[in-house]
């Protein structure tokens, strides 16, 4: 998912330099972490690089000034991290240029999802159909709230829209209840356990009356799952192979953690 | 100044003045050169003469004192005094009025060097909380790629840390007298959702539900602040719940002066004699001496950054276990305009 994707680190502190290298890499990107910042801009070549990931308390450089500079001769995105946290210094960023702000001490996983989205946002979405997201053998088609099935399009209520869009970005990958929730919460679906359980079946029958049954299977105390392997053909054919190779992937999955 | 004190002060000098008139009439008296009328007349030229300069220094000092008086009655910062009344044109006056002007010089010099020793210290303590969240971030990580057993308890310390060291940095920021804000206008409905997203997981790992499709309007506030105090609300609805199903419904209500934003839960309450003290430092109440962790500086601390904003907030309760309420006013108009 994150494949191929190189960051270069402008960060002063050697341990979070070190730390963060390690972090993002064993996420699936390329770091590369440069240790002198005076002459940065002039030496870097930004065409190597996805994104920036620009610390502006730096000793020596100003880092509001380097982000202007990086600015001047590239697009790069640029997230900067600060932890300086006033309304100012967010505003300041955004005007020079950055992308992105987020201030330390930043939850890793939060940093993460930062990066991941900047990214989308800066190179997958310019190719790809913004509306249509492409889920097995349907599509689901953002700005009509509706999936299309067949021809047919199905109308779907905004929980509904937002849980299977939430289940697709993790397509065949169990999602547990409570980062399925958070994930929600995090598009401002503010629903609670019984909501999530009472929107989930509904969304399911919903799927099924238009033959599209066992998309969304419910892995006891794990979390849900969307599979994309369902209704190649509509006969129900059986595809035990594939939850088998599944189970072996949760499996893997779990042990990871 | 009354005229009869002012007499009383002057009372040697005007028996001085009787004894020397009885004393000149007797003289006259004596030598026999005496007809009643020049008598009188001499009488009431003595008195015009010993008299009128009194009345003269009474009129004077008169005016001079209900001036100073006056100023002194009105003045909200009683110690400006001295700078407001004019110099006056006798002697103790212009003691009075070097005095007063002295002694104020010397008392603005001393809230100086503390005002300045207060904002040395302050600015040490946000610097100083600058300078802790890298280590706090470089904990994080490694914590993150090094796991281990310990990883979930020292994640949980870590960010216990990282709270108290936000509400240091909001605390020195209640008390300095710059505005290190930025007033903008702002969705209502944003500032809720973004501090929801904040708090995104200790409410669901609570299994606290939200309500909060009823927010509209927009006011003019900082967003950090005011994310800040929403922070504190929540957690203390998160910490005072009931068992069983815990909620939380924002909503706000749009009136003609203020936009107020809502915020109740179905929890533990609060008893109606513990209301009143909710939002002194360090109170923590009955619930709060038997529960983790009150400090009793979250609604302290987030009515004294309300009142920096212009902003009020105020907490009702039904009463033990019948939830609790709190209101934020933010004003329209006028008071907006002042802020800003």
């Amino acid at each position: 998912m994150t494949d191929d994707y190189r960051l270069l680190i402008v960060e002063d502190d050697p341990r979070i330099r070190m730390e963060l290298s390690v972090f993002l890499e064993s996420n699936g990107f390329t770091c590369t972490v440069p240790q002198r910042f005076d002459r940065l801009v002039e030496e870097t070549d930004f065409s190597l690089f996805h994104l920036v990931l620009l610390d502006i308390n730096l000793p020596g450089v100003d880092g509001f000034f380097l982000c202007r500079k990086i600015r001047a001769v590239t697009d790069v995105p640029v997230i900067v991290v600060t932890s300086r946290d006033t309304e100012l210094d967010e505003l300041m960023a955004m005007n020079l240029g950055a992308d992105d702000f987020i201030t330390k001490p930043y939850h890793p996983q939060i940093l993460l999802a930062r990066i991941t989205s900047v990214l989308k946002r800066a190179y997958r979405e310019k190719t790809a159909d913004r509306d249509r997201v492409h889920c097995g053998s349907f599509d689901i088609l953002l700005s009509r709230s509706t999936i299309l099935f067949k021809g047919t399009e199905t109308e779907l209520t905004k929980n509904e829209l937002r849980i299977l869009c939430a289940l697709q970005e993790h397509i065949s990958e169990i999602v547990p209840r409570d980062e399925l929730m958070t994930q929600l919460w995090n598009s401002d679906l503010f629903v609670d356990d019984n909501t999530l359980t009472v929107n989930v079946n509904r969304l399911r029958s919903k799927l099924a009356e238009i033959g599209l049954s066992d998309v969304i299977e419910t892995r006891r105390g794990m979390g849900y799952l969307l599979s994309d392997n369902f209704a190649i053909d509509s006969s129900g054919r059986d595809n035990t192979g594939k939850d088998i190779a599944e189970k072996v992937k949760v499996d893997i999955d779990r042990r990871h953690r | 100044m009354n005229f009869w004190m002012f007499l009383r002060d002057r009372l040697i000098y005007i028996l001085s003045q009787l004894v020397v008139l009885v004393f000149l009439l007797l003289f006259m008296y004596a030598f026999g050169n005496f007809s009643p009328a020049a008598a009188i007349l001499f009488g009431i030229l003595y008195f015009l003469g010993a008299a009128g300069p009194l009345l003269y220094e009474f009129r004077k000092k008169n005016r001079f004192y209900r001036n100073l008086l006056a100023a002194f009655d009105q003045l909200d910062k009683k110690n400006l005094v001295g700078e407001l009344i004019g110099p006056p044109d006798f002697m103790e006056g212009e003691i009075l009025y070097d005095l007063l002007r002295g002694t104020n010089k010397a008392y603005l010099d001393e809230i100086n060097r503390y005002r300045r020793a207060q904002e040395e210290y302050r600015s040490y303590i946000e610097l100083w909380i600058h300078e802790i969240k890298t280590p706090i971030a470089s904990a994080m990580l490694t914590i993150e790629n090094h796991g281990g057993e310990a990883q979930a308890l020292l994640l949980e310390d870590l960010l216990r840390i990282e709270e108290h060291a936000m509400q240091a940095l909001f605390y020195a920021r209640s008390n300095s007298v710059e505005k290190d804000y930025l007033i903008q206008e702002l969705s209502l409905q944003d500032v809720c959702f973004r501090s929801l997203r904040k708090n995104a997981r200790l409410l669901i790992d609570n299994n606290v539900s939200v309500e909060a499709s009823e927010i509209n309007g927009s006011v003019f506030c900082d967003v950090k602040w005011m994310v800040y105090i929403l922070d504190q609300l929540i957690s203390n609805a998160v910490k005072y719940r009931c068992s069983g199903d815990s909620r939380i419904v924002f909503h706000s209500e749009d009136m003609p002066n203020e936009t107020v934003l809502f915020l109740a839960d179905n929890g533990l309450g609060i008893r109606p004699e513990e209301l009143p003290r909710v939002f002194d430092k360090g109170y923590t109440g009955m619930l709060g001496r038997t529960h983790e962790r009150a400090t009793g500086m979250g609604l302290f601390l987030s009515k004294k950054l309300c009142g920096k904003l212009g902003l009020s907030l105020e907490i009702a309760s039904g009463g033990e276990g019948c939830g609790t309420t709190a209101a934020i006013h933010f004003p329209k108009g006028s008071m907006t305009a002042d802020v800003m």
